[in-house]
């Protein structure tokens, strides 16, 4: 799996567009810290009060 | 010596009762266990259905499209989701791929990447359990995003629906 230095979580209605209420027009992004350091994130959760980990 | 012999009793005992020794493969499943299918393809996602039935995705090695099936329990190939067993998801021209799998509402969620041969796109789609894409979602049961690359995870709220996909 290709590293990214940046993440993004997006959240879609469930008739598959974009819910543009969510972040920046849907979309919230995660940088790393410092340069050479990369994010590598394969599985998203979800728990009973809604956070995301 | 007596011993011994009822522990080796006890060993037969136990495979004569529980038919199958521990770790070894499932001869219900298929004929022997393993399904081996589609060629040049890799499976990497596999989600259960109710009734022990499961979507299986076949991600292409190099360019194509993603194949789904839907197995039964006893690992036979469900003939009647898609056309002829199978549905070929392609989004973009060149290629599709599937990073994660989830059964939601009686219907089946995917995620992954898709390319042109040029740009690459994440993409999100949904499909009914009989292996037909639902066109009431995105663009004929599919959607995607030009700002990023890959969805690799999917999680799905219970209570609206909505979904949340990290990329």
């Amino acid at each position: 799996m290709k590293d990214f230095d940046e993440l993004m979580v997006t959240r879609y209605h469930s008739s598959g567009y974009i819910d543009g209420n969510f972040g920046n027009l849907g979309i919230t992004t995660y940088t790393t810290a410092a340069s050479g350091q990369y994010y590598e994130v394969r599985h998203l959760n979800l728990d009973q009060s809604g956070k995301l980990s | 010596m007596k011993l011994i012999s009822i522990s080796l009793a006890l060993c037969l005992c136990s495979n004569i009762l529980f038919g199958q020794t521990p770790c070894s493969l499932d001869n219900s499943f298929d004929t022997d266990g393993k399904i081996v299918s589609d060629g040049s393809r890799t499976v990497d996602c596999i989600t259960a259905l109710p009734n022990g039935l499961s979507i299986i995705t076949y991600n292409p090695m190099s360019t194509g499209h993603v194949y789904l099936r839907k197995l039964t329990a006893n690992g036979t190939v469900d003939n009647s989701f898609g056309v002829n067993g199978k549905l070929n998801l392609q989004v973009a021209s060149s290629r599709t791929e599937v990073k994660d799998l989830l059964y939601y509402n009686n219907q089946v969620y995917c995620c992954g990447t898709t390319s042109t041969g040029t740009n690459t796109y994440p993409f999100i789609a949904r499909f009914h359990l009989n292996g037909k894409m639902d066109s009431t979602f995105g663009y004929n049961g599919y959607n995607y995003n030009v700002q990023h690359y890959s969805y690799n995870s999917l999680a799905i709220e219970s209570g609206t629906g909505k979904y949340w996909l990290e990329a």
